[in-house]
């Protein structure tokens, strides 16, 4: 596939992993570019469609908790961009709730949740064992139904 | 209950066609640069071109079985030594915390991925880029057999978690003293 075919099959999902990750709609960009340059400089053939996309998520959040770490920070959240995504309150509140969550969180139901991956792909994904990734989830999702309901993240 | 809506919240995210023609621009600059450093230029004589391919052949061949990383212990004369393939070091046992250490020299963002082992009553465990190596030489040990010996497979991943290498570490415990050895790759029939 071309670079542009790959980014009209996958854009909208790795800029969303990117988004979420990191926080900022440039480096959301930054992000999505940097996984493609490694996309057409990769020299072995995908065994299929789905190793593909597999690949592409796999980097991409590599990517992202690479440059997580190179900040030495948590995200400085744009927050004010999600209003152009979000008209209503609640989609907006969740979602700010999401980016506020610790990067160990936010990853395992960004990859289970909206992905739709299972555990052991999860695991698979994130190189952890699954009850990490269970383990994770459950905080994750106390983390956010305890901050929807008022409290704090 | 909300969670069930992230997937539909999160996906009102995409990419504008502003940031699309971005993406790419800067994209299609990178493989012009490619292109270009690929391109063969005018006016290089075939000469040229057949040494500048000798040469290429021969990098090629010189480096093919290099591997990205290395292993060394910490051996017989309580210094660093780094393994060979098919040499049996004997290892020198840390003061500091009593165990034999390993250490795995990976390029950066390079990982590894070990499985498991069992030596008798041995700890064998990593943290980081170290192999630790903690001998039982306790009364419960004394059931199992003086000589003993186990395989420990790493799998070296580089940053894209790409397999790269397979490394197979053989551990020997005789009586007192600890051995490890790097094998030698395996010949492909």
């Amino acid at each position: 596939m071309s670079v542009e075919e790959v980014f009209n099959q996958y854009g909208n999902m790795l800029y969303r992993i990117a988004y979420v990750m990191l926080g900022s709609e440039q480096d959301a960009e930054d992000a999505v570019q940097d996984t493609l340059i490694r996309y057409m400089e990769r020299k072995k053939e995908f065994q299929d469609e789905t190793h593909q996309k597999a690949w592409l998520i796999r980097v991409i959040i590599n990517l992202c908790k690479n440059r997580l770490r190179f900040k030495q920070r948590h995200p400085q959240v744009e927050f004010h961009e999600l209003t152009k995504y979000y008209q209503s309150n609640e989609d907006y509140r969740l979602m700010e709730l999401l980016m506020k969550l610790p990067e160990v969180y936010r990853e395992v139901l960004l990859l289970y949740y909206v992905m739709g991956y299972n555990v052991r792909e999860t695991a698979k994904f994130l190189r952890l064992t699954e009850s990490a990734v269970k383990k994770r989830l459950e905080r994750g999702r106390k983390k956010l139904k305890e901050a929807m309901e008022g409290g704090s993240i | 209950m909300e969670i069930k809506r992230l997937k539909e919240v999160v996906e009102q995210i995409s990419v504008s066609e502003e940031a699309k023609q971005r993406i790419l621009r800067i994209d299609k600059k990178r493989e012009e640069a490619a292109a270009k450093r690929r391109c063969v230029r005018r006016g290089l004589s075939v000469a040229c071109a057949v040494f500048l391919l000798a040469v290429c052949v021969s990098v090629s061949l010189a480096t093919r079985n290099t591997p990205q990383w290395g292993i060394i212990a910490y051996a017989q004369g309580a210094e660093w030594v780094r393994l060979k393939p098919g040499e049996r070091v004997l290892l020198h046992r840390m003061e500091a915390n009593d165990t034999y250490e390993l250490g795995l020299e990976l390029p950066d963002n390079y990982y590894y991925e070990k499985q498991g082992v069992t030596l008798g009553l041995d700890y064998i465990y990593s943290k980081g880029k170290t192999i630790y190596w903690h001998t039982d030489n306790g009364e419960l040990s004394k059931g199992f057999p003086d000589v003993m010996t186990t395989s420990m497979y790493i799998t070296i991943l580089d940053e894209n978690w790409e397999e790269t290498d397979k490394i197979i570490l053989e551990m020997t415990k005789e009586y007192d003293r600890c051995y490890i050895e790097l094998k030698e790759e395996e010949q492909e029939d």
